[in-house]
């Protein structure tokens, strides 16, 4: 360019085109004030003119090499020293900076631990599937959402509502979809171009071969909130982003189920892509689960909920709107069926849950499927908390094993102006404690009440509530689940706190004491604890329920087996206890159509029934029960929400899962596990009008 | 014509040997060409090779035969500078003003011109290129023609002024693009030439006051119109962005404050003795963005250390050195300024492109000559060396 520039610059010249400037006269060396001018070939003088004559101007100029010189020194000796700092001195800094721009550590995800069941059945497994993940600002990226949508067959608004949830943290990637397509996978990595932020990771998921079965004992995983995060267990090395047990057994057990992540440096690049792995340390997967639950006694269990309240998957269409059943060994604690109907598929949560589902599962139109009735729901515990009163009227004296009561169906015993019924409104007549018990006359329990109440001067204004304490009501079992409640059994600090704003409403009344020695009034306890009660009464001890029966390591052995925790009920008098047990067997003997549901098993048991009141609803259907009767091994405790009588509804299915427990227990139950479909629809419960009162 | 003949004869006042050949026009020296300032000139191209070759691997928005190529062409370009006699322009002021004003104004032609990162700097004739890149090689023509007609005394104020002038034509013409990186190095260019051309001091001074004032009063417009309406009234937005990051590299992490710390990065990593040939991990991997061209330096001291980037500071200097050599040697003014313009292009851009990677300068696009990745430079520089050689042989 600019040699084609000057080419032209001297044809111009040749066109003697002058100015101003170019007829100055020729160029004078340097140095020397008049041009020299001398013929060619003549030999210029050696001496150096420039020393020999000394001129103003040529000092100028000599001093201006020196400060060009001074001037060059001072840029390259600049220059060089900088660089000797940086280089030299500050080494470490910036190898320790160049090192972590080159090198990344990333987590490799450990499978967390499978869930079985007591036999060995799988209930919770695990899948290796391709995830597509996002950057977050792929949302603004219209062409990028259009592909993923074209390719994986998802809405381009899910697609792009997926990514901007930021749920699981504002920097987090976001997951697409999850379980994708080999075909699909490929094509992703394949055109890096066409999907940038976009990259595949291998998780596991979680698989529920049997569906919705335990659903609500199993719980779901989820990726972990900010608040687990900053409130971790000790010991926990889960980070952002992980999938970490958020109900159930699954958040019971996530330290058990939880594997050591495993680590791999890598060598990346600017824009985050990996060339090569410096050093990996692999994950090891997480110890599984083994249950004390029964798959198989647990199927059958929501099998015969199901077909109670829900005949053709439609809830109100059948007995009852929910209910729970909880199966349990007596002696040890450990749970064989955990059962709460309605129940939900924890595969629903796999990858996110959309929040048409989660909508659905906490809206009590569908009965609350996530609820685990069995340590959550509370309920009027009825006739089946006499047992207890019973106890507890018998240490204290307020009634023995030979006094005679009358019922005449209706009891006046706190005056004329608040008479209180029995459910047989015609009467029991004269009935003994035994009877009252078997019969389930309310009238009796009055009568112990009454004196307990009036007895509050000598043997304390809580006695009857402190003493069926002792058989767990009103405190949590401790079972490792969480979200378990206490229950009630209300007292006169418990109710002047509940009312303390409407302070009138908060008065004790001896009322209260009667309503509560038939289990209702402001009595709420869990199905859990009712069978808690009764493994007590047929042991004599009290044990703390566990859904666990051992941990095994991935290669099979068992690192855990759990240890049962039983004590001993103080102050409970054997022969009080042989009290009960036989007129909790007299129960099952000689009590209306009861001893029909026994006989149809050919099991000797002990039971009792119960049918709690609701307002305007069919009553709630309980039935407890244990057996062998000489020799009691299982309990089951079983509630039907708005079912109508205990003995009619709850108690058949009560016993037939007693009976599968005997069977579990002695190696001859021959049923297999169900498939089980989450239930989602629901009608208005019309009831039958059952068990308003009892 | 007759006077360059005389002029051919002339004895150099440094120099030791007689300069009359006898021959009527052309090369009068008795060596033919400066033999240590072209072993420099080699060594820096193989040097800069070695450094281009490993910084292009695996980046293919780059070709090493193109440099090559680049390369190649520069040595057949230094030679016909070599052989030209460049003491036919001496006194030609208004025709390189003319070529100097085609060439920057040539991207503004319809047709050809091209406009790129908001400014009308390249011209495509087949393929692009920058012709304000190639003006630099007139503007120091034009410079030294200008200002060596007053042989080392520039007394007169009137007459300064009127060089000045002269000198702005080009900075002013390459302002419209606008370049302000090139045409600083224009207006550095002008000023190497007045300095070492003997403008008086007081002169001197008095321009360099006149200028700090200029810029100031840019800096302060532009703040009171950024705090009034929101946005810069002069220089860009990027600009002001550069002189932040100057001023305060840790400020933010993106854009020039990340391209500055990156570069660091690389060069403080590569410690004594580097990562060697081929272990530049912050270029290789991507962390420091134009590697090749602009931070050729950091890839070049991430992989040999410090003393791999003295041995490149020592062959500048050689170079330096060489080239006032060859300067103060000249038989005449306008070679001396010559040399002189060239000596003040290089060593702005090794000062500014070597600064701004350690933090002593401002970030901008400004290559390092024999180095950074790039065919049009590498001939700019080339054939600058080659009017080095013109000066040296014809004296």
């Amino acid at each position: 360019m600019a040699g084609v520039a000057l080419v032209l610059a001297l044809v111009i010249r040749h066109a003697h085109i002058k100015s101003r400037w170019s007829s100055t006269g020729p160029l004078a060396p340097l140095g020397s004030e008049v041009p020299t001018i001398s013929a060619p070939g003549e030999v210029a003088p050696s001496t150096n003119t420039h020393q020999g004559k000394p001129r103003k101007e040529n000092n100028q100029l000599k001093s201006r090499f020196v400060a060009l010189s001074i001037m060059v020194a001072a840029i390259f000796g600049s220059l060089a020293a900088k660089l000797w700092s940086i280089q030299v001195l500050n080494y470490s800094t910036y190898s320790a900076q160049s090192e972590s721009n080159r090198l990344a550590t990333l987590k490799t995800v450990a499978a967390r631990g499978r869930i079985f069941d007591a036999e060995g059945i799988v209930l919770v497994d695990n899948k290796t599937v391709a995830t597509a993940m996002a950057d977050a600002d792929v949302a603004d990226d219209r062409n990028v959402c259009m592909r993923l949508s074209t390719l994986l067959g998802i809405p381009y608004t899910v697609i792009r509502q997926r990514i901007q949830d930021s749920s699981s943290g504002a920097q987090a990637r976001r997951k697409v979809a999850s379980d994708l397509k080999d075909r699909d996978v490929a094509f992703i990595v394949e055109h890096p171009d066409s999907f940038p932020g976009i990259t595949i990771e291998e998780t596991a998921n979680r698989v529920y071969p049997y569906g919705a079965l335990a659903g609500a004992v199993l719980g779901y995983t989820g990726t972990v909130t900010d608040y687990q995060l900053e409130n971790k267990a000790e010991g926990m090395d889960y980070s952002s982003g992980d999938e970490i047990g958020q109900s159930g057994v699954e958040l019971a057990y996530n330290s058990v189920l939880f594997g050591a992540q495993g680590e791999r440096v890598v060598v990346t690049d600017a824009d985050g892509l990996v060339h090569e792995v410096v050093s990996e340390t692999k994950p090891t997967q997480g110890n599984d689960v083994y249950l004390s639950i029964s798959a198989r006694v647990q199927g059958l269990a929501e099998q015969r909920l199901q077909e109670l309240i829900a005949p053709n998957n439609i809830i109100g269409e059948g007995t009852g709107t929910s209910g729970a059943i909880v199966a349990m060994e007596v002696d040890t604690g450990r749970i064989v069926c955990m059962a709460s109907f309605p129940s939900f598929d924890p595969s629903t949560f796999v990858g996110g849950i959309s929040q048409e589902a989660w909508d659905r599962y906490n809206d009590t139109e569908h009965y609350n499927p996530l609820l685990n009735r069995c340590i959550s729901g509370m309920y009027p515990a009825a006739s089946t908390f006499k047992s207890a009163v019973a106890l507890a009227g018998l240490e204290y004296g307020m009634c023995s094993t030979s006094t005679d009561f009358n019922c005449t169906g209706e009891w006046t015993g706190f005056g004329e102006d608040y008479p209180q019924m029995c459910w047989q409104t015609e009467g029991h007549g004269h009935i003994n404690l035994r009877d009252g018990i078997v019969l389930s006359c309310d009238v009796v329990f009055y009568e112990i009440a009454k004196n307990f109440y009036y007895s509050s001067a000598s043997v304390g204004e809580t006695a009857l509530q402190d003493y069926v304490r002792k058989f767990g009501y009103g405190s949590l079992t401790g079972i490792e689940l969480q979200g378990e409640a206490a229950g009630v059994v209300p007292t006169p600090e418990w109710k002047a706190e509940t009312w303390k704003n409407a302070p009138e409403e908060g008065q004790w009344q001896a009322g209260d004491m009667s309503n509560m020695s038939i289990g209702q009034g402001n009595v709420l306890v869990t199905p859990l604890q009712t069978a808690v009660a009764y493994a007590s009464y047929a042991t004599g001890k009290k044990v703390t329920p566990t859904l666990l029966k051992q941990v095994r390591n991935s290669n099979g052995e068992v690192v855990v087996e759990s240890t049962p925790k039983v004590e001993e009920l103080q102050d409970v008098p054997q022969a009080n206890l042989d009290f009960l047990r036989e007129a909790l067997h007299g129960v099952a003997l000689e009590d209306g159509n009861v001893p029909n549901l026994f006989a149809r098993y050919g099991i000797d048991g002990a039971c009792k029934t119960g049918t709690g009141e609701w307002a305007d609803h069919d009553g709630y259907s309980w039935f407890a029960t244990y057996a062998p009767f000489d020799q009691p091994k299982y309990v089951v405790s079983t509630v039907i929400v708005e079912g109508g009588f205990g003995a009619g509804v709850a108690g058949p299915i009560a016993v037939e899962v007693l009976d599968a427990c005997l069977k579990f227990g002695e190696g001859t139950l021959d049923i297999s596990v169900p498939v089980t479909k989450e239930i989602d629809g629901s009608v208005e419960y019309q009831g039958t009008g059952a068990g308003r009162m009892e | 014509m007759a006077g360059y003949n005389d002029v051919s004869n002339l004895r150099v006042p440094d120099s030791g040997f007689t300069v009359n050949t006898g021959r009527s026009r052309g090369v009068a020296s008795g060596k033919v060409a400066p033999v240590q300032l072209l072993v420099v000139v080699a060594a820096l191209l193989i040097y800069g090779l070695v450094v281009v070759w490993s910084a292009v691997q695996g980046n293919p928005d780059f070709s090493f035969k193109k440099q090559l190529f680049g390369v190649a062409l520069g040595i057949v370009a230094m030679m016909v500078f070599q052989f030209f006699d460049y003491r036919r322009l001496a006194g030609m002021v208004p025709l390189l003003l003319i070529i100097n004003a085609v060439l920057i104004l040539s991207p503004h032609l319809p047709y050809i011109g091209v406009e790129a990162k908001g400014a009308r700097s390249w011209i495509n004739v087949g393929m692009q290129i920058q012709p304000g890149e190639f003006a630099k090689i007139t503007v120091i023509l034009l410079d030294a023609a200008v200002i060596s007609r007053y042989e080392g005394r520039l007394d007169s104020l009137k007459e300064y002024v009127k060089c000045l002038c002269i000198i702005a034509v080009p900075f002013v013409l390459i302002m419209t693009q606008p370049d302000l990186g090139t045409g600083t190095v224009y207006l550095i260019i002008g000023i190497f030439c007045l300095v070492m051309g003997g403008a008086r001091w007081r002169y001197l001074i008095g321009t360099l006051l006149v200028g700090v004032s200029l810029i100031a009063a840019v800096l302060i417009i532009d703040q009171v119109s950024f705090a009034s309406t929101g946005s810069y009234l002069i220089l860009d937005d990027y600009q002001h962005g550069r002189i932040n990051t100057f001023l305060d590299p840790t400020a933010d992490s993106s854009g020039d404050s990340y391209n500055f710390n990156q570069a660091l990065i690389a060069i403080g990593s590569g410690g004594l003795f580097g990562k060697g040939l081929g272990n530049a991990t912050q270029s290789s991997l991507g962390f420091l963005p134009e590697a090749p061209t602009d931070f050729i330096f950091c890839v070049l001291a991430e992989q040999f250390g410090f003393v791999g980037a003295l041995v490149l500071i020592v062959l500048y200097v050689l170079l330096v050195v060489n080239a006032i050599k060859i300067s103060k040697a000249s038989g005449d003014m306008f070679g001396t300024l010559i040399v002189m313009g060239i000596l003040g292009m290089w060593l702005f851009h090794i000062f500014e492109n070597i600064g701004m990677d350690i933090g002593l300068m401002p970030i901008t696009g400004i290559p390092l000559p024999f180095m950074s990745y790039g065919s049009s430079f590498m001939l700019v520089n080339l054939s600058l060396v080659g009017l080095i050689c013109s000066v040296y042989t014809h004296r």
